[in-house]
C-alpha cells in the first residue's frame, strides 16, 4: 500500500472538512483512496456488503466543484461515510443482513442519509450486520461473518460489526449503525472506535429498518471526537416523518465546531456542569466489575478510567447500579415481542424475496423460513410466545413493569451523578465461531448496554487501548436524557489522557 | 415455566413459521434456556408501578392534510410479483 494512500485514510474526519474548505484537500482524492482501500482490504474483512465507489466519486466531485465554485460545501463536506445496511438508501440495495430481502433496492432514502448528503459527506457502502440487527457478533448475518480488524479470527462485535470494522480499518472515517441493546457500543469496543448511542427519539428512525421500535436507535462511529460530534449534530432533530423523534433543539456538543470557548470543551479550562461552576459527578459501579464474566483487564481499565476523571478534577463515587440481569431478561422480551410483530410484515408480497409454497398461508410459510436466519427465528418464537394469551401478563407485562421501574432507578440514579461509568463489553472480542451455538452466551455479551436502551439515555463507548492479546478494550459513559453534550466532555478528558494504539493494516502485516 | 413442543408448534402458526423434526428439537432446548434465565425477573417488585410503554412524551399529533406518497408504480416496483400496480399472490385456500 502507497504512503499517500495511507495518509488519506487516516485523516480524522472531524478534520476533513476544514482541509477541503482550504483546498488543502480534494474529496476526490479522497474518495480514490478510500474506494482503493476497500478493494484491497475488504474480501477478507468482510465490512461491506455492497460498496458505491462510483456514486462516491460524483458525490466527492460536486463537494469539490463547490468548493472551487466559493460554495460553502457543508459541515461533513468530503467526509467518507458508510451505511449499516439497515438504514434505507435509495437505488442501493438494502438487506437489513437477510436473505429475505437480498437484492431489495428501496425507492426512498431513510432521513439520516438525507442529512448526511446535504452535509456533504460521501457514502462509500453498507456494511455488515447481524441480521435485522439481532446479534452481537455479526455472525447472523445472512451473508458472512465480519472479522476483526485488529485480529482475523475474532469477531468485530454487533449487531453493527461492519460499520464498527470500517471505520477501524480506515475505509471510511464516519459510520452510522443503529443501536437496540448495545449493537452501535458493543462492536465500537470490539472494534476500537468511539461508538455513540444518542437519547431515544433524538435520532430520527424514518428509513430505519425497525428491530423493535420503542429500544431501537441510530448511532454513530469515529475514530476521532470532533468527527463524532459532526456525526451526531448532521443526523440528531426532529423529524416529522419519525413521531418518535423528540421536537427539541439539539444542543452544541464539545468538538462539533460550536461550542468552543463557553468552557465545555475539555480544553477550554475547568470541566464543569454548564454554566453551574460545579465540576461533573462520576459514578462508579465498582460492584459490576465483579461480575462474573467479566475480564480482568476489562475491570482494570475501568478503573484506570475512574482515575484519570478523578485527576481531572472530576468527583467520582461508588453508585449501586441495578442487577445487569435483570436488564438483560426484561431487554430480551421486551426486543423478541416488539421484534415479532415488527417482521411480521416479511411475507413475501410486497418486497424481498418469495419462496413458493401451497397457497397463500404455504408461501408465507415457506418464505419466511426459507428467508430468515435461526436467531431470527427463534427471536419471532419467543416474542409470539411472550405476546400469546396466557403468557401476556407473566412476561410482557412484567418485563414493561420492570422497565418502568429501571427508568425511575436511573432518574434517581441521575440526582446524585451526572454520568455513570462502567464497562461497555464484558470482554475483548472473542473468537468467532465460539458463541453461535450457545444464544445466551452471545445475549450476556450485553449485560452493559441494554440498560440505555430501555430507559433511553445516551451512552458512548470510548477506546482505552489494547488488552494483552492485542484487542481493543473500551469503557462506555452514560448520561440522562439529552445530556450527550456530557458524555462527549468525559470523553474528551479520557481522550487526552489515553495512548491510543496506531490503527491496524489488516492482511498488510507479517504474522 | 417450560415450552412444550405442542407449544412451539402452536406459536410456529402463528408465526407463520416452519420447522423440521430437527429444528423444533432445538427451538425447545433454546428457548426453554432463555425463558429459565429470564426467571430472575419474578424476584423485581414490581407491586403498583405502571407498565412504561415507549419513551417518549405522548403521542403528538399532526393536521390531517394530504402529503405526496410513493405512487403505485413505485410502490409495486419491488414486489416478488407485481400486476398493474397490483401486489400478486397465491389465492388464500379454504378450509385449510
Amino acid at each position: 500500500m502507497n504512503s499517500r494512500e495511507r495518509a488519506l485514510v487516516s485523516i480524522p474526519a472531524g478534520e476533513i472538512p476544514g482541509r477541503i474548505r482550504s483546498g488543502e484537500l480534494r474529496a476526490r482524492d479522497l474518495a480514490e483512496a478510500v474506494a482503493a482501500r476497500i478493494e484491497r482490504l475488504d474480501p477478507e474483512l468482510g465490512a461491506f456488503l455492497a460498496t458505491t465507489p462510483q456514486q462516491a466519486r460524483q458525490e466527492a466531485d460536486r463537494v469539490d466543484e463547490g468548493v472551487e465554485n466559493g460554495k460553502s460545501p457543508g459541515p461533513l463536506a468530503g467526509i467518507p461515510v458508510a451505511i449499516k445496511d439497515n438504514i434505507v438508501t435509495a437505488g442501493v440495495p438494502t438487506t437489513a443482513g437477510s436473505r429475505i430481502l437480498e437484492g431489495h433496492v428501496p425507492v426512498y432514502e431513510a432521513t439520516v442519509v438525507e442529512r448526511l448528503r446535504r452535509a456533504g459527506a460521501v457514502l462509500v457502502g453498507k456494511t455488515n450486520l447481524d441480521e435485522f440487527g439481532m446479534g452481537s457478533s455479526t455472525e447472523n448475518s445472512g451473508f458472512r461473518s465480519t472479522r476483526n480488524p485488529w485480529n482475523p479470527d475474532r469477531v468485530s462485535g454487533g449487531s453493527s460489526g461492519g460499520s464498527a470494522a470500517a471505520v477501524a480499518a480506515r475505509m471510511a472515517g464516519l459510520a452510522l449503525g443503529s443501536d437496540t441493546g448495545g449493537s452501535v457500543r458493543q462492536p465500537a469496543a470490539l472494534c476500537g472506535v468511539y461508538g455513540l448511542k444518542p437519547t431515544y427519539g433524538r435520532v430520527s428512525r424514518y428509513g430505519l429498518i425497525a428491530f423493535a421500535s420503542s429500544l431501537d436507535q441510530i448511532g454513530g462511529f469515529s475514530r476521532d471526537l470532533p468527527g463524532l460530534a459532526l456525526l451526531y449534530q448532521a443526523i440528531s432533530g426532529h423529524d416529522e416523518r419519525d413521531s418518535t423523534s423528540a421536537d427539541r433543539a439539539v444542543e452544541p456538543v464539545p468538538g462539533d465546531g460550536l461550542s468552543r470557548g463557553d468552557g465545555l470543551w475539555p480544553g477550554d479550562g475547568a470541566l464543569s456542569e454548564s454554566g453551574s461552576g460545579a465540576s461533573l459527578r462520576v459514578g462508579f459501579a465498582e460492584s459490576f466489575l465483579a461480575h462474573e464474566g467479566v475480564q480482568p483487564e476489562v475491570a482494570e481499565i475501568t478503573r484506570k478510567a475512574g482515575r484519570i476523571l478523578s485527576s481531572a478534577g472530576l468527583e467520582v463515587q461508588d453508585i449501586e447500579l441495578p442487577d445487569p440481569e435483570i436488564g438483560i431478561a426484561s431487554y430480551y422480551l421486551l426486543a423478541t415481542a416488539e421484534a415479532s410483530s415488527n417482521l411480521a410484515r416479511y411475507d413475501g408480497v410486497r418486497y424481498g424475496n418469495r419462496a413458493s409454497g401451497e397457497g397463500l398461508e404455504g408461501m408465507y410459510r415457506a418464505t419466511r423460513s426459507r428467508g430468515f436466519g435461526a436467531e431470527v427465528k427463534r427471536r419471532i418464537m419467543l416474542g409470539t410466545y411472550v405476546l400469546s394469551s396466557g403468557y401476556y401478563d407473566a412476561y410482557y407485562l412484567r418485563a414493561q413493569k420492570v422497565r418502568a421501574d429501571l427508568r425511575h432507578r436511573f432518574q434517581r440514579l441521575f440526582e446524585s451523578v451526572d454520568v455513570i461509568l462502567l464497562p461497555t463489553s464484558p470482554t475483548s472480542a472473542f473468537p468467532l465461531g465460539e458463541r453461535v451455538d450457545d444464544p445466551m452466551q452471545m445475549y450476556l455479551a450485553d449485560v452493559f448496554t441494554v440498560f440505555a436502551n430501555l430507559t433511553g439515555i445516551p451512552g458512548i463507548s470510548i477506546p482505552m487501548g489494547l488488552d494483552d492479546g492485542g484487542l481493543p478494550v473500551a469503557v462506555q459513559v452514560l448520561a440522562p436524557a439529552w445530556r450527550e453534550d456530557n458524555l462527549f466532555a468525559v470523553a474528551g478528558v479520557i481522550a487526552d489522557a489515553v495512548q491510543l494504539p496506531a490503527w491496524p493494516d489488516p492482511g498488510e502485516e507479517v504474522r | 415455566m417450560s415450552i412444550s413442543r405442542g407449544e412451539i408448534e402452536h406459536l410456529a402458526s402463528l408465526a407463520h413459521l416452519e420447522f423440521s423434526e430437527e429444528e423444533i428439537g432445538g427451538m425447545v432446548r433454546d428457548l426453554n434456556r432463555i425463558l429459565d434465565y429470564v426467571e430472575c425477573l419474578e424476584q423485581v417488585d414490581v407491586e403498583g408501578i405502571d407498565p412504561a410503554s415507549s419513551g417518549g412524551a405522548g403521542t403528538p399529533l399532526r393536521e390531517d392534510r394530504v402529503l405526496p406518497g410513493l405512487d403505485p408504480g413505485e410502490a409495486t416496483g419491488g414486489a416478488p410479483m407485481a400486476e398493474r400496480d397490483l401486489f400478486k399472490v397465491p389465492p388464500a385456500i379454504e378450509g385449510e
